[in-house]
């Protein structure tokens, strides 16, 4: 038997408790396009949010005349979540595909005939863009402000620059997943910001174990970089060590996972459920389900449905998980079938998947049939960075002292 | 406004011990924490006082967490092998077990002078509260010695409750013994102080600060943790040339068990246990006390903190996007379902299930509201729980202090529990004028007490200067002839008095009168707020006649842990001496009412010698005794597992026990259970009116008029002059419709139940009920106001002996 739960917990966090740096890129001025540059965790889209607010109430701007644009349909289901909390319109935000569709529409310019969706998506784009810049139109829009912006191509820029007098991007180029991605350098001299950007430093929500591991999956050579944009200002009051568990079969893999799900749940954090594609997102769902643990399918075509201010773990591939954040990330089936056909990089993927984290880490895979990354985290774990377990746990460290039972002398 | 400089410490130092580490620990009752101050930073150019927290690492089923809070929960999984925080505090979801036991909030029971009731016992091992402190300290001692070496460990200052007895403090002192790493003289810190002292010299420095210190200024800091809320009136004052602080204790609260796991408590107790029974249709009583105290709470209380901590988390959020609205929001809770098991018949388990647990703001905010009142400051417990407003400590303290709540300048609200945002507006609505100072960090609340404690041991230990010394907070004197008050030690003096810790001697006090009898030496303490107040009164006997005028040498010392030491002399050929010993007179307080010790002995009592064999007419009749206790403090539930009790071991009948658990299932509104045990009765013990008098009771209360009035007409007939039982039948009389006949009756009653004499809370009782029926209000009023409600009691408790009542009223006991 299945449940969910519907506890509210909004992942939204309120302007006052911002970083003075997080408040100064809400407050930037709108007379030039602005490029926001920050590592996961360092709170893009809460401050995102909080700028458009700011945009909304202080500058006048109207509701119709301003654009929050994300790159997926899940991360906008998840950013009007928590534009909720400070009762942003709903339309303001869109999916930047859907926006372009929505020009192309507006101003009658012939549809598209690609079969596949990529194709229609990248000949819409570049037919509205080439029709904003070669009919001198004016901007429709008073503001945009993009997130994720490393993941949207170089066109996109283009059309921004003619259809809005204002734009703010921001971006995290570590992230980048997508291969139509553009360079951000050549982003931001299409929007004349040159490279003028400001930089979101500080880890402040992200535990420092987290990123640690995280790093493994990233080449030698960024692996300093990541660090370097990351500050860790205080001592967290909690730190979990992640952990890697190896399972002697699928069953008792997906047992241990819903053990796993449901300590979380009753601690109150948010779960992501990551995996690789689809179909596995489809098998984890009907495993964990069927063993009465509650959780959500997060998909791309439904993404609405999702309630990303309730508890109840989502399932989702790490495409959908883009610019997502969770207290709590499982990635189960960590196998080399898995990942086979991945569209990126594994290494990119698990990175991308570990850094959805703001607390913990569990890494899940079968014995024998680990993908091969997997064996670069061995320094983690003779370091104790990273702890690995059996599917049954042994009992937890007990300590015996009948050797050192010595009463003291009252 | 006014900037605090830097460090508001010394600013000339010239004594070092040359450690480099100082440590700072907070043993709590829910999560304790270490703090680690490096004093290199200090001696640096900048002057900086730099404390980090340590992070403990703490097995857990997911492996290992690093947490700078360590729960004060001590497991024993296996006989003889234990877990200390995160890890025993997952275990508690599971449950108690015969070969499990699990320790949590066992500060509470600190030197208390007596073992801890469990339901199992524990090895000896983990048979006293101490112990368990031990093992906690064992575990933050090594998070401390592998980071920082053994040298680390060696100016160690631990923070206790301001409120904590001597016999406390010394068994805090002895876990520390135990754990390995002994204590010095002054290592013992009070909880509010240390919080105090974290805020004043790391928070409160720069622009914002909102009070002025050149002037004395009075802070309240509430420490409102998971198991004790513990209040301290401060005085603050910097001396201008030095920049020095000091810092007085005007008043402590006096000690209070209420935290947030009470609030917990009240969560399962007012909303998961009705709907567990809810849901599996099980009735309340089906589940005994020992069932829902044993089983059924400690797997209830992870659920309810975690749904507590939601709704706190989730309300928090929503207030600080809406500042200013007045309208709450509609938040609700849900956790997963749970599986609580609970033992049944022969080995067997039985297993309730619990859906979709879940708490909505408004249930939380009903159930915070006794919590929260600030004109109700009285306990209003439970049978498992203790209810009590957090202003009860605070005003308590307030009064000590003698300030009115618009003197206070400041409030600091620290301890986890104070980030309820409930107790914070409350306490924001009782102090309207006071500033609220608070930690720019939320988490500081968590830490701010180790903090403080680092603080404290690197200024006492490292540069020998405190920032905070012990001072007395009254004045202490004796009370001599006609209520003149000699003052001995002046409030404000700093301890140990006199410093050298030897005594210190009084003259000029001499005997009023010649006598052979003995002579009273009061000892009393003097505010300006409140007057004088006896402590204690020692009795000095002469071993000859003593004549008027001969001296009495006093001597006295007031020790650092607020230990008063007195003793008086005759020096004369009357030769006489006493001595006595006094702890922490200032904050005296009783832990729990006189009738709350004798159950608790009782029951520890009983708990060793239950399973033997021998003496089972004690047992039974202590059995009687504590039930009755038990009974009388409206514990109805533990009542009746008590006396369950005293009928399985007697294997007979037994009456008393029978018409006990009857009144207890009427007192709970059980009307079918009492009829069907006062049924037992009147078969046990036909003659005896009181069964047929209280079944009569338990069918009116079903509705069952026709069926009472029998069973009352027996108890009539078996005692005439009995009025209680007339008036009963005065009032079934009335119910059936036939009023004059009642009228009469109820005439008769009043007659019985004579008010020249005096009576008992029952007849009082019915009494009331008579005087009420014929219209008689100014009789009825009188009476009411004698009765205390605590003493109403409706249903008779079994006394054969005092029936059938002749002249003399029904003697209850």
């Amino acid at each position: 038997m299945q449940e969910t739960i519907r506890s509210q917990r909004a992942w939204m966090i309120a302007r006052e408790l911002l970083t003075e740096q997080q408040e100064r890129v809400v407050a930037l001025p709108i007379d030039q396009n602005q490029f926001i540059s920050g590592p996961s965790g360092s709170g893009k889209t809460v401050v995102l949010l909080h700028r458009a607010n700011h945009l909304l109430r202080n500058f006048k701007v109207s509701p119709r005349q301003l654009r929050v644009l994300v790159f997926t349909n899940v991360l906008r289901t998840y950013i009007q979540a928590g534009a909720d909390a400070l009762n942003l319109p709903f339309e303001t935000i869109q999916s930047f595909y859907s926006w372009v569709f929505q020009l192309a529409d507006r101003e009658g310019l012939p549809k598209s005939q690609a079969d596949r969706l990529e194709d229609k998506c990248r000949e819409t784009l570049e037919s509205v863009t080439r029709y904003f810049e070669e009919e001198y139109m004016p901007p429709v829009l008073e503001a945009v402000l993009v997130d994720e912006g490393q993941d949207l191509p170089l066109a996109a820029y283009r059309l921004l620059r003619k259809a809005s007098r204002h734009v703010t991007v921001f971006a995290d180029s570590i992230q980048k997943l997508y291969v139509e991605g553009s360079m951000m350098i050549e982003a931001g001299r299409t929007l004349d910001i040159g490279d003028r950007a400001v930089r979101l430093i500080g880890n402040l929500r992200s535990s420092i174990a987290v990123a640690r591991l995280a790093v493994e999956f990233l080449p030698p050579a960024e692996r300093d970089d990541y660090f370097h944009l990351q500050e860790w200002t205080s001592v967290p009051t909690r730190t979990r060590i992640p952990l890697l568990v190896r399972a002697s079969s699928e069953d008792e893999e997906w047992e241990r996972v819903g053990e796993i799900v449901k300590q979380e749940i009753s601690a109150n954090y948010r779960v992501g459920i990551l995996l690789p594609d689809n179909r596995a997102v489809n098998q984890a769902y009907t495993a964990l389900a069927s063993g009465g643990v509650p959780v959500e399918r997060v998909t791309a075509r439904a993404p609405s449905e999702a309630d990303f201010n309730g508890l109840t773990p989502k399932i989702l591939t790490v495409f959908s998980a883009k610019g997502l954040s969770f207290d709590t990330v499982l990635i189960p089936r960590i196998t080399r079938q898995h990942y086979a056909h991945a569209p990126t990089t594994a290494a990119q993927m698990l990175f991308v998947a570990c850094t959805r984290a703001l607390d913990w880490v569990c890494l899940n895979t079968v014995q024998g049939s680990e993908l091969r990354e997997l064996g670069q985290l061995e320094g983690l774990v003779l370091a104790g960075r990273l702890i690995e377990q059996g599917a049954s746990p042994k009992n937890i460290n007990v300590q015996n002292d009948d050797l050192l039972e010595q009463d003291a002398p009252f | 406004m006014n900037a605090l400089p830097i460090v508001a410490g010394p600013r000339t130092i010239s004594k070092t011990t040359g450690a480099r580490w100082f440590c700072g620990i907070d043993l709590g009752t829910t999560n304790s924490s270490v703090a680690i101050l490096d004093s290199w930073a200090f001696h640096s150019d900048d002057r900086r006082l730099e404390i980090s927290m340590v992070p403990i690492r703490q097995s857990t089923r997911t492996g290992v967490t690093e947490s700078i809070l360590f729960p004060s929960v001590v497991a024993e999984l296996f006989p003889g092998e234990w877990i200390a925080g995160e890890g025993a505090k997952e275990a508690r979801g599971l449950g108690s077990r015969k070969d499990r036991r699990i320790f949590y909030s066992t500060k509470s029971e600190m030197g208390l002078g007596r073992e801890p009731y469990y339901p199992f016992a524990a090895s000896n091992k983990f048979d006293s509260p101490y112990k368990i402190a031990a093992k906690i300290l064992e575990s933050l001692f090594g998070a401390v010695r592998e980071k920082f070496g053994e040298d680390a460990l060696r100016n160690v200052v631990v923070t206790v409750p301001a409120s904590f007895q001597v016999a406390a403090r010394k068994d805090t002192l002895r876990a520390a013994v135990l754990a390995g790493t002994p204590l010095g003289d002054q290592s013992l810190l009070d909880e509010p102080n240390a919080a105090f002292l974290d805020y004043i010299l790391s928070t409160a420095q720069g622009e914002s600060f909102p009070l002025d210190l050149t002037a004395p200024t009075v802070v309240l800091v509430v420490d409102f943790g998971g198991g004790t809320c513990d209040v301290s009136v401060l005085r603050v004052q910097m001396e201008a040339q030095t920049g020095r602080l000091r810092l007085a204790n005007l008043a402590i609260s006096r000690y209070e068990r209420l935290g947030g796991d009470n609030i917990d408590i009240a969560i399962a107790e007012q909303i998961l246990l009705p709907e567990l029974l809810r849901q599996n249709g099980v009735a309340a009583l089906d589940l005994s006390w020992a069932d829902k105290k044993n089983y059924v709470f400690p797997q209830l209380l992870p659920v309810a903190e975690a749904l507590k901590l939601a709704i706190c988390s989730e309300y928090s959020s929503w207030l600080a996007f809406h500042p200013g609205q007045q309208a709450e929001p509609n938040i609700c809770a849900t956790q997963l379902s749970e599986s609580i098991r609970v033992p049944a018949a022969r080995d067997h388990v039985r297993t309730l299930s619990l859906r979709n647990p879940s708490l909505t703001l408004e249930q939380f905010q009903h159930v915070m509201s006794p919590f929260l009142d600030g004109d109700l400051l009285y306990a209003h417990g439970t049978e498992f729980n203790s209810i009590t407003s957090v202003f009860a400590p605070i005003r308590d303290a307030l009064d000590r202090a003698g300030p009115s709540p618009t003197d206070i300048d400041g409030i600091l609200l620290v301890g986890g529990s104070s980030l309820i945002p409930q107790i914070q507006k409350a306490v924001q609505t009782q102090f309207p004028e006071a500033h609220r100072l608070s930690f720019d960090d939320r988490d500081r609340s968590f830490s701010a007490i180790a903090r403080g404690a680092a603080l404290h041991s690197f200024f006492l230990h490292g540069l020998g200067v405190p920032l905070l010394k012990p001072i007395a907070q009254e004045t202490i004197g004796l009370l001599a002839q006609d209520n003149v008050f000699r003052a001995l030690i002046r409030a404000g003096t700093e301890l140990p008095f006199p410093p050298s810790g030897q005594f210190e001697t009084h003259h000029g006090l001499s005997v009023p009168r010649d006598l052979m009898t003995e002579l009273d030496i009061v000892i009393a303490a003097e505010t300006p707020s409140r007057g004088t107040k006896v402590l204690a009164v020692a009795h000095l006997k002469p071993e000859n006649l003593a004549r008027a005028g001969a001296e009495i040498e006093i001597r006295f010392r007031l020790d650092a842990n607020k230990v008063l030491d007195l003793q008086a002399s005759l020096r004369s050929e009357a030769n006489g001496e006493c001595a006595v010993s006094l702890e922490n007179p200032l904050s005296a307080t009783g832990h729990d009412s006189e009738r709350e010790r004798e159950i608790l002995s009782l029951e520890q009592e009983l708990a060793d010698t239950i399973t033997r064999r021998e003496s089972l007419s004690q047992k039974v009749r202590q059995i009687q005794r504590l039930s009755e206790l038990l009974f009388d403090e409206k514990k109805y539930e533990r009542a009746i597992d008590w006396a369950r009790k005293a009928l399985q071991l007697r294997r007979d009948p037994d009456p008393y026990a029978v018409n006990l658990i009857g009144n207890a299932y009427y007192e709970l509104g059980a009307y079918d259970r009492a009829e069907k045990l006062f049924r037992e009765l009147t078969a046990i013990d036909a003659g005896w009116g009181g069964g047929h008098f209280n079944l009569a009771l338990s069918l009116e209360s079903q509705g069952r008029t026709g069926e009472a009035l029998e069973a009352v007409s027996e108890a009539t007939r078996l005692a005439v002059q009995e009025g209680a039982y007339l008036a009963l039948q005065a009032r079934l009389i009335k119910t059936s419709g036939r009023a004059e006949d009642a009228t009469i009756a109820f005439r008769e009653a009043a007659r019985l139940l004579d008010l020249s004499r005096p009576l008992n809370e029952f007849h009082l009782h019915w009494r009331i009920t008579v005087a009420r029926s014929l219209n008689d209000v100014k009789t009825a009023l009188e009476l009411e106001s004698m009765r205390t409600k605590q003493n109403e009691r409706v249903g008779l408790p079994y006394d054969p002996r005092a029936l059938p009542a002749t002249e003399s009223a029904i003697a209850l006991r």
